[in-house]
Order: structure tokens, then sequence, then C-alpha cells
């Protein structure tokens, strides 16, 4: 009960519970003491009157004079005190006796025997002094005095003192609890402020606050530990708000960065795919069109692998900029990744209004960029698709835009493609072909179909083009046409070019130990060419199978001069190894004759478009000879594709080019139908032809 | 003589003797009282200078029926003297005395002593009546349970005696 108490109250309880605990001590051992003195006062007193009385009677004592000695007895009587005096004479025989008139007490005297034992002849009881006198004239004894005396007087006076201290000690303490209700403030009132300003603290979590510090006592140690303390939470709590800040920022910066791309700034694919489904829900709620396109830049690679990373970055944050400047409020713009973008077109008017934009963006982009000192061009394929016409579900909105992007790529790109039903199988039969092609090589799906190059001077074949057919499960045999494009689209190329190396390498090896020297073509695809190790992997497949390499011949298309920027090392390395490199399709690619310069090509195939209005067309005439001519003069070996006419063949012959390859020779066959037909006396038939 | 009229006889001589005995007695208790009397005066007087001799001399002037009574003062001191008792016949050699018991057979007896007396420092003390009248310092008078007496205090003063207040309260009379 007593803890529940305010500071204050125990204070003042304190304060007046040991006061008056003292005072009342004190008051205590002065009453006693005022007892005690009282009492020695009063024995000395008696003493005295008994002496002064005894002293007067000697007389009548010794002259037995009783009158008068009751006389001096009376005198007695002017002491209150004094309750009787006995007077007696040697024996003792009581001599004379006085009772006080008015002085009355109960209780017997002592026995004079009993006083004279005693030390000094006096006996206090409780409520009476006895004392006795020993009465002496010339130093003899004459008599005794005894006298009683009541104690009501020292008790009464004894009674007003406590009275008087009682009341004493009642205005002190009154006058204590006044004074200590004042004076309590200078402990209770910063102790009270203290806890008040504690109580704010920790109510508001402001931790600003100080106390202003008025003593330098305890309680002002008190306060200014606390403020340090409150400085230091001050400050753990501001650190920590910074720390929460920073972390906060981070997270942020990390959600930025998860869905941010840093090249452009535009928003990512992660983002893009969190948005997208909740855009076609807020359009279809809203009742209205939504467009998706994707947008895929042409020829940036060729960019980025010419002209470095950053400036491909730069090109890509610039393409944002533009397309994003031809959009409208409140359409996204993402960039899903390497060159590809998406736009989300929202509340568009009708469907229609999508191809617009693309045109838009189209036109945006075929204004060249001025990059690091260079001018680059580069234009977009973009695919179309729009909710709800094509689709409902996003993931079909998402496909159908995709397919819609790849239909403009193979329309010759730089133009924009709405998405069509019949694309929707197009590219889900894409998608079924690239995974079964996926597993085609490991399936053993895969073979190699051999055409033969045919020497009609020799009348001999002289080597042999690997060509990868694929037996699908459920297609049949498709030829590379059908598969090989998706397969450079998704980089697959290269594992196919691979197997297909190693394949032609082990069959071609074979045939050289039965006793075949024949040379083995194989297509390489650019995009083999872009992986950096590609000529490793040539030289350990060469290895491995112990193809001689002077026998291999790599057939590229003219299209790689114009995308690659390290060829002439990838060509040199390879050039290296010993095999021969081969121009296929020649005449019909970026034609730049510099290449056949620069690079180390070993031999041309004249394209079968030239080949195909032999010998009536004067122009394709003229173009072959002309191909002949600078195969002769560069010393580069040359053969011709696409032969099937027994007269293409003499127009080639006749022309200078006698290798020939086709349909007139054979088709591409298997390996074992190779032999036959390098068996087959069809050989030398061609060879009596020619005489 | 018959045996019992020997008791008889016996009974009534002790009875005499007693009664005898106890007049006597009581006389020598009243002559004891007395010694004590003066004794315990002299006690409360004051001489102007010491005795001549070493003790202290009370004299006894006239009867001797006294006797062995004021034996009993006899060895007592007084004021650091030994208390002697004189018999004197006559006032001759009363000069030796510092207290005197005067018991004269007469008036006359008792003029002719006090001429004899006056102005010696002796306190003189008497219990014939009117003593104090013929410049007597105490006239006592025995009563049965007490004594009392008379003080002449000019007597005393004339005789440079001093008596003790004390005692004079005492006093029936003081002249």
């Amino acid at each position: 009960m007593y803890a529940k108490l305010p500071l204050r109250y125990k204070l003042l309880l304190i304060n007046l519970v040991t006061g008056g605990v003292a005072f009342v001590c004190m008051s205590l051992l002065v009453v006693l003491h005022q007892l005690h003195e009282g009492r020695a006062v009063l024995l000395e007193e008696l003493r005295t009157q008994a002496s002064i009385v005894g002293d007067n009677s000697v007389a009548a004592l010794m002259f037995k004079d009783r009158a008068t000695a009751q006389q001096i007895l009376g005198s007695l009587e002017k002491s209150p005190m004094v309750v009787n005096a006995v007077l007696y004479e040697p024996g003792p025989k009581e001599f004379a006796r006085f009772s006080h008139p008015h002085t009355v007490l109960t209780e017997p005297p002592v026995a004079l025997g009993v006083l004279l034992a005693l030390p000094d002849c006096a006996q206090f009881t409780w409520r009476s002094l006895n004392l006795c006198y020993q009465i002496q004239f010339k130093a003899e004894p004459q008599g005794y005095l005894q006298i009683q005396a009541g104690l009501q007087g020292l008790y009464a006076s004894l009674a007003k003192s406590v009275g008087l201290s009682m009341l004493a000690v009642f205005l002190s303490l009154l006058l204590a609890f006044l004074l200590l209700n004042h004076m309590q403030e200078s402990i209770t009132s910063p102790l009270l402020e203290l806890a008040a300003m504690m109580r704010r603290v920790a109510r508001f979590r402001d931790y600003g606050q100080r106390f202003r510090v008025h003593s330098e006592d305890e309680i002002g140690q008190l306060a200014e530990g606390f403020n340090t303390m409150l400085e230091q939470v001050q400050k753990t709590d501001s650190e920590l708000q910074q720390e929460l800040r920073e972390r906060m920022n981070a997270e942020l910066h990390l959600e930025r960065l998860a869905h941010y791309d840093a090249t452009t700034g535009l928003p990512n694919r992660r983002f893009f795919n969190h948005q997208f489904g909740l855009e076609v829900q807020a359009a279809l709620a809203k009742g209205e069109c939504l467009g998706l396109m994707f947008i895929d830049l042409d020829n940036f690679k060729f960019v980025n692998d010419t002209l470095g990373h950053q400036v491909g970055d730069d090109l890509l944050r610039l393409t944002g900029e533009r397309i994003g400047d031809t959009l409208r409020r409140g359409d996204l713009l993402c960039r899903l990744g390497g060159d590809e973008f998406a736009v989300i077109l929202k509340g568009l008017a009708e469907a229609q209004d999508a191809g617009l934009v693309a045109r838009k963006i189209i036109g945006a982009l075929t204004v060249p960029m001025m990059l690091s000192g260079h001018e680059v061009y580069i234009g977009a394929s973009i695919g179309i698709a729009t909710c709800p016409e094509h689709a409902v579900e996003p993931d079909a909105l998402l496909r159908g835009a995709d397919t819609a992007m790849y239909h403009a790529k193979e329309k010759g790109k730089n133009n924009h493609q709405f998405f069509h039903p019949d694309m929707e199988g197009e590219a889900l039969r894409r998608l079924a072909m690239e995974t079964y092609l996926r597993k085609a090589v490991e399936k053993d799906e895969l073979v190699l179909h051999y055409q033969p190059q045919f020497d009609v001077a020799q009348g001999k074949v002289i080597g042999l083009e690997a060509l990868v057919r694929w037996q699908h499960p459920q297609q049949g045999l498709l030829g590379p046409s059908d598969f090989i494009p998706l397969a450079e689209e998704t980089g697959f190329i290269v594992q196919i070019g691979e197997w297909a190396l190693e394949t032609a390498c082990r069959q071609g090896r074979q045939w050289h130990l039965e006793g075949m020297a024949l040379t083995m073509a194989i297509n390489v695809s650019g995009r083999q060419l872009q992986e950096e190790s590609f000529a490793e992997r040539v030289a350990e497949i060469l290895g491995q199978t112990g193809f001689d390499p002077r026998y291999l011949e790599l057939e590229l298309t003219e299209t790689i001069f114009m995308n690659h920027a390290k060829l002439i090392q990838q060509l040199d390395s390879l050039n290296n190894l010993g095999l021969a490199l081969v121009i296929d399709d020649f005449g019909t690619g970026y034609s730049s004759m510099s290449y056949l310069k620069r690079f180390p090509i070993a031999k041309l195939k004249i394209d079968r478009s030239f080949v195909k209005d032999l010998p009536r067309n004067r122009d394709d005439v003229e173009i072959t000879k002309a191909i002949i001519a600078i195969a002769q003069n560069l010393h580069m070996r040359l053969v011709a594709e696409g032969v099937e006419t027994h007269e293409q063949m003499e127009c080639l012959r006749d022309n200078g080019c006698p290798i020939i390859q086709g349909y007139y020779i054979s088709h591409p066959l298997e390996a074992q139908h190779i032999l036959d037909v390098w068996l087959a006396p069809w050989s030398l038939a061609i060879a009596a032809s020619t005489v | 003589m018959p045996v019992h009229m020997k008791q008889t006889l016996l009974v009534l001589t002790l009875g005499l003797l007693l009664i005898v005995n106890r007049a006597y007695a009581e006389s020598a208790d009243a002559n004891q009282l007395k010694a004590a009397f003066i004794f315990k005066f002299a006690q409360f007087t004051t001489w102007a200078g010491p005795p001549l001799s070493g003790s202290f001399t009370i004299c006894l002037l006239g009867g001797h029926l006294f006797g062995e009574a004021f034996g009993i003062v006899e060895g007592k001191s007084l004021d650091g003297k030994p208390v002697a008792v004189k018999y004197l016949d006559s006032a001759d050699s009363i000069a030796r005395c510092q207290v005197a018991y005067l018991n004269p057979a007469s008036r006359k007896e008792l003029l002719e002593w006090m001429g004899r007396i006056d102005s010696l420092p002796i306190l003189t003390v008497s219990d014939y009546p009117e003593a104090s009248k013929e410049n007597v310092m105490i006239e006592f008078t025995t009563e049965p349970n007490r004594i009392t007496f008379k003080v002449n205090l000019s007597a005393a003063r004339k005789s440079e005696l001093g008596l003790s207040a004390r005692v004079l309260q005492l006093a029936q009379e003081i002249f």
C-alpha cells in the first residue's frame, strides 16, 4: 500500500514518521529526565525540610516537649507534598506525629526500620517518597524524623510536561508538515517532471526531448543520465531510421533493377510479364481494345558485333527513346531483352490503329542514328496482336504477337504484320518442330544424305556434299529448309552443325579407308561461325574422326561477310587447319568482290539460279562465264549447283566448269547408296559421251 | 506465728518495700530526670570562655539525696570535656563549676548562694519555686511526664552565658 503512494506523500510520511518518532523519543527522554530530576529534587527538598524540622525539634525531643514538637512538626503543613511526619525518640519510639490535613495518601508509610536499613534512608514507592532523618545534637543521635511525601504533585507536573511536550510535538510536526509540503517540491517536482517527460517520450517516441537539469544532486545526475540515454537512443533511432531508409532505398533499387532494364531505362521483361495480365484484365473490364506489339530490331547483331557493345547499348537506348516518343501517355514500352521490345497500346479506338502506330515506329527508326561517330541504320520487324479481336487470354495474345513478328521477319523485315489465325497453326507447328528438333539429334532422327559432285571431264565423282535430313516422326523426311532456319534462330544449328560435321567426317574417313579419295563438303551457317570456338571444334572433330582436313570443304554463304566482325580470324583459323572454304550460292548474296581478295576462299559454287536457264538465257550464260573466269583467274575451284539437264551440263562444261552437282547426276542419297553410285557403270557412260 | 500470718507479713513487707522502693525509685527517677534535664540544658548553653579545669563540672548545692542519680551524667562529655559532678556544701568553691544545681533549704540560703554566684559564668539551675526571681537562670518544675521551666535570660546575659533559642522556645516563660 505504501508502495502505491505518490512520492510526495511518501516523503511526507517518512518525514513525519521520523520526525514524530524523534520528537516523541526526545519528549520521552525529557519527561523521563524530568521524572528523575523531579524525584531527586523532591528528595533533596524533603530531606532539607526534614533536616530543618528535625533540627528544630531537637530540643523538644531532648526535653520531651511533645507539644512543642508537635508544633514544630506542624510547620510541615506549609509543604503540600508532605503527607505525614513522625518524630521518633531513641528506641525508636514515636514521639510526635504530623499528618497533613489536606494531602491524603492511602498508602501507608514505609516502616522506619526498613528505611533505616537503606543506605540513604530514603525509599521511593510509586506514590510516595519516604525518608528518615537522624536528629543529632552535638554529634549525638537524639532521634529520627520520618517523613512521607506524596508524589502526586510530581506526577501532576510531569503530566503537564507530557501534555505540553505532546502539544509541542504536534505543533512541530504540523510545522514540519507545512514546511515539508513546500520543500518536498524540490525533490518531487523534478522527479515528477522527469517521469512525465519519460512518459511523453515513450508515448510519442520523441527522443529529441531533453530534461532541463535544475540541480547538481542525484536527481540532477539522474536527469543527466536520462538525457545521455535519450541522446543515445535518439542517435540509435536516427541511425536505425537511416538504415531503414537505406534498406528501403536498396529494396526499391533492387525492385527497380529487377523490373527495369539498366541499358534503356525501360521496364524489363519481368515487369512486362507482371503488368500485361493486369492490362488485359483492365481492358476487358472496361470493354476497351488493347494492342500488343512485339518489336524486333533488324540487324542489331551486326551493329553490336561491328561497332561494339557500347554502341549497341546506345542504339538500344536511342531506339527505346524513339519508340517511346511515338507512343501516347498510358501506352507501355518495355524492353524484353536482346533486341526485342514490347508495346502495350491501351484504349485503341479500333484494332487497325495499332498498324498506324507500328508504321510510325518503323518510320521513326528509319532515320539513321549517329552513334560514336557512326551512322547506323536499323529497321524493325513488328508483330501485332489485339484484344479482344485476336484473343482474350494473355498467353494467346503473346503467342499471336510473337508469331506475327516472325512473320514480319520472314516477309522481309522492316514491316509490321497483324496476327492472323493461320499463323497460329504455324506458330504451334514451329514450336512443335523446335521441340522435336532438339530431340532429333539424340534420337538419331537426323541423317546425312550425300550429293555427289561429278567431274564430267574426268568422268568420276570427285566429292560429295553432305546434306542434313530430318526423319520427323510425324511429318516424314524433312529437308533443311524445313528446319534449318528454325535451328538458326534458336541457335540449335550449332549442335546440328557439329553433328553433321562429325558424321560427314566419319563417313568420309571410312570411304577414304575404302580407297575412295573424295572431298566432303558440308554447309556451315553463319550462326555457327559466331561461336568463337568454332575453329577449335572443327579441329577437334577432325582429330576425333581422323578425317584428312585437305579433303574437307566448308560451304559458306555470302551473307556471312555482311555480318561478322571477326570473320577474318575465324576463316584464317579454319584455313590453317588445311581445309577448303567454299562460297555457296555464289553471286546471289551481298556481292562484294573484295572479300574474295581478303578471305582465304578456295572454291566457288555457282548458284542454281544462274544454271537454271542455261544455255537459253544469254545473261545467265554471260554471268556464268564471268564467274568461271573469276574462279579461274583467282585460282579457285568451281562447281555448278542445280544442274538438272544435259544442256546445262554441256554449257557448263564447254565454258570451263566441268564439275557439276545436281539431280542430273544424282539426288542426295544415303551413304550406302553413294557407294552404288560410285560403282555404277553410268559414270563410264558419261565419260564416253564426252568424247 | 502461724504460716499464713508469716506469708501475709512477708507480702505486706514486700509491698511496703515496693512502695518505698517505688517512692524511692520514683524519687530516684525524678532525680535522674533532673540530672538529664540539667545536662541537656547545659548542652544548649554556651559559656564565654573555656572552663578553668579540664573537665566540665556540674555542682550540686544542697541535698544529698541525689547522690547516685546525677551519676548518670558523669562520664559524658560536654563540649569535648568530660563531665564531673561535685557535691558542694557551700558556695565557697562554686567558681570551679560551670553548672550549679541549687537545692536550698530556704529562700534565705538561696539568696545567700546567689549573692556569691552572681555574675559568675555559671549556669544556675533550680527547681526551688520562684527561683528565677532570685536571678536563677533556669527555674524548672517537674511534672508527671515532663519538666517545664522558666528562663531568666537577663541573668544569663549578665554572666555572659548564651542560651540556645531552641531551648528557649521550650520555656514557659522568659524574662
